[in-house]
């Protein structure tokens, strides 16, 4: 670090690439300083100082017993009390600086403050292992705890852009606002991060395995490549922030070439990883749609017996996206994209569509017409936001049947509606759309929402609802659809096959299912084909809402 | 064989990246007088706010993370 610190000296001096010492003023603060291991330092001190204690209390006093024996349940007012005991702390302890915060010292000698401040979180990090439901409470909250925590660092910056000097007059009235401020919105982040990743990133990938384990020596190694990154651009008349993306580009791309020459079996570095850790990937779901039988599920809803549930068509083939693959075959490769996405699906909705896909839902609840004491079936349900509005619309008189050929995605969205309290007046069917297992004139409304597509023999799922739908009843097939604006068409191209793949890869480890979600929906009948195939099937009435400029198109047809 | 903290593993690694992301800001400051290897001539608020938002939260996770780990490895021994 100090060879840096000397090159980079030399360098904004002179222009020169030189090791000249005498540039520096005070060459011992070269070496009088821990540079960015800070962190390592205090926390051996922390170790040293803090475990002989800690362990000897352990022992006597044995937390980890009374603790998980005194919380089956989450204890709101003990995680309350102790984030607001943590807050003041770090309140206290930061109201003696200017900005209300202890920030880092990098000196040898050590710093009481930042001992102490930083020495909160390490009890708290300490405590925590001892009470791990409290990580399911900041779980169950995590995105209401990141709110409170930018609204709290707004109020800090606020307060501090406002206190001016300490010899000004609002600094007294607005600095103590400052180090509470900080103190609550520290807090509340660790509980948020802690929280969010709880939620979306705690089952194994190999994406994020190798991600975290790379970050050691990428952390150990970035100064160098920062350094050979930002210095070529010092005088170039760029602006800051363009020459701070430039960087993190090029230590991408560094990170980016280092990793697949690591993970690369015939790599040089390869022998820095060990096999065994990456290739630990959870065992594929078996693929066993006829098998769904009534079962009991932990709340006593019922699974509806289903044994008829695939009848494989006899046309030799279909389409699997861009593939062309058989029909017997579809079945099982769809399922195996489900299987693949299902925990993480409400998540990639919301990333997908950046949180419209809600807006399209509710769009179709309100055309549905669905009102109280109805019968809804929601094919291809998913993990149920449909099939949880349909149940609050038709009340205990109703009845709700959230139907889903894929195991997976019939389990989350069963654990999610039982989870919400809606457990009265739904039903769980395993079932393909092409021969639903319901008899003749059933329901008043059926919705297919983004499934109508990953159906084998479309004409014969449409005609499979209009059997089962009362005279009436009505159908909404909500899905993706073609772009009526040639610019839209353009932007959703480049998104649907660039962005969302990495974003599948990123989230799901799933790249390929993400793909597969691109080309299916290319492939998928337009909205003149689609309405074209409900009127063949026999339904009448029927017409389609272009959403989002027909990047999503909701069809609607009556039962005659 | 206990269960990894996935979760808890993934968090410390975004952290430690935030970390470069923070410090190639930190070549960029116009306000907070921060001088590590080197400063560019070109400045820009924004990246002394870049700094700030995950000076606010880095280093407490970071320091909690230890804390979390260290609780688990005496407890297995």
């Amino acid at each position: 670090m100090g060879g840096l610190q000397i090159l980079g000296a030399n360098w904004l001096a002179t222009k020169t690439i030189s090791f000249d010492l005498s540039i520096i003023d005070n060459p011992m603060k070269l070496v009088d300083k821990t540079h960015n291991l800070w962190f390592l330092y205090y926390l051996t001190i922390r170790f040293l100082s803090l475990t002989a204690v800690v362990v000897i209390w352990t022992k006597v006093t044995h937390p980890a017993d009374k603790l998980s024996s005194a919380s089956k349940t989450i204890n709101w007012l003990l995680v309350a009390v102790a984030m607001a005991t943590m807050s003041l702390l770090l309140a206290i302890i930061g109201s003696g600086s200017d900005s209300g915060r202890i920030s880092a010292s990098l000196a040898f000698k050590p710093n009481l403050l930042v001992y102490l401040y930083f020495g909160v979180f390490f009890v708290f990090g300490w405590a925590l292992y001892y009470v791990q439901w409290v990580i399911t409470a900041f779980d169950n909250h995590c995105w209401q705890l990141m709110l409170a925590a930018i609204l709290s660092l707004i109020a800090g910056i606020t307060c501090f852009a406002l206190q001016g000097y300490p010899s000004d007059n609002n600094y007294h009235a607005y600095h103590p606002l400052l180090f509470v401020s900080n103190g609550v919105s520290v807090t509340l982040f660790i509980a948020a991060f802690i929280g969010l990743f709880q939620r979306y990133f705690s089952e194994f990938s190999e994406t994020k395995r190798y991600f975290s384990d790379s970050a050691y020596w990428v952390f150990c190694s970035h100064s160098i490549f920062l350094m050979a990154l930002a210095i070529p651009m010092a005088y170039l008349n760029w602006s800051a922030e363009v020459k701070f993306l430039i960087v993190i580009i090029g230590l991408a791309t560094c990170a980016y070439l280092a990793t697949s020459t690591l993970t690369d079996p015939c790599g040089w570095g390869n022998c820095l990883m060990t096999d065994d850790i990456y290739s630990n990937k959870a065992p594929s779901h078996s693929v066993n749609i006829i098998a769904a039988s009534v079962t009991k599920n932990r709340y006593n809803t019922t699974f509806i017996e289903n044994k008829a549930a695939i009848i494989m068509g006899d046309k030799d083939t279909t389409h699997f996206g861009y593939k062309t693959v058989a029909n017997d075959d579809k079945v099982g490769l769809v399922a195996g994209v489900f299987h693949s996405v299902a925990a993480k699906y409400d998540v990639m909705n919301d990333l997908m569509s950046a949180g419209v896909h809600r807006v399209w839902k509710r769009f179709t609840i309100e055309v549905s017409g669905v009102r109280r004491g109805d019968t809804v079936l929601d094919i291809a349900g998913g993990t149920g936001d449909l099939a949880a509005k349909f149940s609050k619309l038709v009340g205990s008189e109703g009845q709700v049947v959230l139907a889903d050929i894929n195991e997976s995605m019939l389990a989350v969205g069963r654990d999610k509606l039982t989870d919400m309290g809606l457990c009265d007046n739904i039903e769980y069917a395993q079932a393909n759309a092409e021969c639903l297992p319901f008899e003749d004139n059933t329901f008043d409304c059926i919705t297919i929402a983004f499934g109508l597509r990953n159906v084998t023999d479309k004409d014969e799922a449409l005609r499979s609802m209009l059997r089962v739908l009362k005279p009436g009843g009505r159908l909404l097939i909500l899905e993706f659809s073609k772009p009526t604006n040639p610019i839209m068409e353009k932007l959703y191209d480049t998104y649907s096959f660039s962005v969302l793949p990495a974003m599948g890869k990123l989230v799901t480890d799933d790249a390929d299912s993400y793909r597969y979600l691109a080309e299916s929906i290319r492939m998928h009948p337009d909205q003149d084909t689609l309405k074209q195939m409900m009127d063949d099937a026999g339904f009448s009435q029927t017409e389609y809402f272009n959403l989002t400029q027909g990047v999503v198109a909701l069809h609607k047809g009556i039962k005659p | 064989m206990q269960q990894r903290y996935y979760s808890l593993d993934f968090l410390r690694a975004i952290m430690m990246f935030l970390g470069i992301i923070l410090y190639d800001a930190q070549m960029y400051l116009a306000e907070l007088a921060i001088v590590d290897c080197y400063i560019d001539p070109v400045r820009s608020v924004s990246m002394d706010a870049t700094l700030i938002i995950i000076n606010t939260f880095r280093m407490p996770i970071f320091f909690s993370l230890p804390g979390f780990f260290i609780a688990l490895l005496i407890d297995n021994h």
